[in-house]
């Protein structure tokens, strides 16, 4: 049998010795996994990254965290694994009892910011908390310890509502201290990379084969100082809502400025910081454009949002990739969950296709533009109560599209 | 007991891919055909109950394969499955013998009414 060969894309400039140590190390890991070969290819400078990799069944690349998130989102593209700079990883804490269960919730209380946190770099959780919350900075001399039990203290005695620590501060609080903490979300504290794939990638395989091959391997640094880990979705839930939450748009992000982010792969960081010093310089520029433009359409969004909570109408609106964004009460009746349990959450955990076809497929051909309504089902429930038929209509906002999901007939009523 | 055999006629893949996944999951047995001359074909080879047609095609369109199948097959329903909505065209059809009209994007429990409906009368 041949053997399978994938394209790994790269952006078009000199690889350092250390980017090109990396490269074989991935393409061994490949070998032993899938016996699959690796070919490496240039972008090229003309036709949009998307419209490249989409000619290939078995592509991969490496993209930014927030890249990953987005051509997952729109394109259908998979995550295969993480390379990770850093063994520690940040979090966000709060008391195991509090309230809080998105990021928003904790908009205007106090939270802890330890100095020395990541802060030199843009990070949309980071920068959230800045906006939005009270922030309360650990003095340096708590970091000179780098015990954080004074704020823990606070923590518990909820006169602060969260806070940030890294991976290695969690660990030095003893075992009782940490049952009585929850953590919110984590997500990276350097700058991360993600290995991704087309749509047509054997995505199972191999993250079956990974996981057990991760199991096994020792997490040593590779020659470059970065490692490998897992994709855990849970990383992506609070940088999302983090964007959201500051108003950005992710599309708008990666489309007009990718060329900010997706090029940092092949180049020696330390060798090469003014570059990088010029595209931190060009990411603060686009930050001031892009929450202007989101303005405009956080506010037609917005009412939209507050007209759906209002309906009277079993309805519900949520994005391409099955993020809820927003229900009427009706629906929140019929799924008998209330608005902060399902807000963020996927679509697909709440009903499915009465049919067989996945909600994800059912939704490409909405978007697609063959069908417009189909029979669902509660997923936790069964009984012809619980059966319904469903009406969808794309809504389109800018370059977003939004799909309004509403309830129609109900079996039996 | 015999499935009901329906030919799904539509230039695009993605379409008659769905609609032939849609049919099996309803217990039919779709066959299907990418063009006006390979829908005449199919019907000429194949016993076939129902025609579910698209109007826009290249080549032959299907307001010329309706027109055949009328002359050839008279008593076979045809339902016209379109994202034509100009509402000339939607009473040609039904002028020239269609069946029903589904526009695009489909109502998935209207059509399958509609099939049901159409089958139920042919017999």
């Amino acid at each position: 049998m041949p053997v399978e060969t994938a394209k790994w894309f790269l952006p078009k400039q000199k690889l350092s010795d250390k980017a090109v140590d990396l490269f074989d190390n991935i393409r061994g890991m490949f070998k032993t996994l899938l016996d699959m070969k690796i070919e490496f290819e240039y972008f090229k400078d003309n036709g949009s990254v998307q419209e490249q990799v989409a000619g290939h069944k078995n592509s991969v690349m490496f993209v930014s965290v927030y890249e990953a998130i987005y051509l997952n989102a729109f394109y259908d593209f998979m995550p295969l694994f993480r390379l990770k700079s850093s063994a520690h990883e940040g979090l966000l804490t709060i008391p195991k009892d509090s309230p809080v269960k998105h990021i928003g919730d904790l908009a205007g209380q106090t939270i802890v910011i330890p100095k020395g946190i990541d802060l030199a770099c843009i990070n949309p959780i980071i920068m959230y908390l800045v906006k939005n919350c009270k922030v309360n900075s650990m003095p340096k001399s708590f970091l000179i310890y780098s015990r954080p039990e004074f704020h823990i203290d606070q923590l518990l005695k909820s006169e602060v509502a969260a806070i940030l620590l890294n991976s290695f501060d969690y660990g030095m609080l003893t075992e009782s201290e940490q049952k009585k903490l929850k953590i919110l979300g984590r997500f990276p504290i350097e700058s991360d990379f993600t290995a991704i794939a087309g749509p047509d990638f054997a995505i199972g395989k191999f993250r079956q084969k990974f996981d057990g091959w991760l199991k096994i391997q020792k997490q040593e640094c590779l020659k470059d100082g970065f490692m490998y880990a897992p994709i855990e979705r849970s990383d992506d839930l609070l940088l999302i809502e983090a964007i959201e939450g500051l108003g950005y748009n992710l599309k708008d992000f990666i489309e007009q400025y990718s060329d900010l982010i997706i090029k940092t792969i092949t180049n020696n960081q330390a060798e090469d910081f003014k570059i990088l010093h010029e595209k931190y310089n060009g990411l603060q520029v686009f930050n001031e454009k892009l929450v202007n433009m989101y303005k405009e359409v956080r506010e037609s969004r917005d009412r939209l949002y507050k007209e759906i909570d209002s309906t009277t109408d079993n309805t519900i609106l949520f994005l391409k990739d099955g993020t809820i964004l927003g229900t009427s009460r009706g629906f929140l009746h019929w799924v008998h969950l209330s608005r902060p349990d399902i807000i963020g959450k996927n679509i697909a955990d709440l009903i499915a296709p009465n049919m067989n076809k996945t909600f994800r497929e059912l939704i490409q051909q909405i978007d697609y533009g063959l069908i417009k309504s189909f029979g669902v089902k509660l997923v936790k429930e069964n009984g012809a109560d619980n059966l319904a038929k469903m009406d969808f209509t794309i809504i389109e906002l800018q370059d977003s599209k939004i799909i309004l999901g509403i309830i129609g007939k109900k079996a039996g009523k | 007991m015999n499935k009901y055999r329906i030919l799904i006629v539509d230039d695009e893949q993605n379409v008659c891919d769905f609609l032939e996944e849609f049919l099996q999951f309803k217990g039919y047995a779709p066959l299907k055909a990418y063009s006006g001359v390979e829908a005449l074909q199919s019907l000429s080879e194949k016993k076939t109950d129902l025609v579910l047609l698209d109007i826009l095609m290249p080549g032959m369109s299907g307001i010329e394969v309706l027109e055949n199948v009328r002359k050839l097959y008279p008593d076979l329903p045809v339902i016209i499955l379109t994202g034509v909505k100009d509402r000339r065209v939607v009473d040609d059809t039904f002028n020239m013998g269609a069946s029903d009209f589904i526009p695009k994007p489909i109502d998935l429990d209207v059509l399958e009414q509609s099939i049901t409906v159409n089958l139920h009368r042919k017999e």
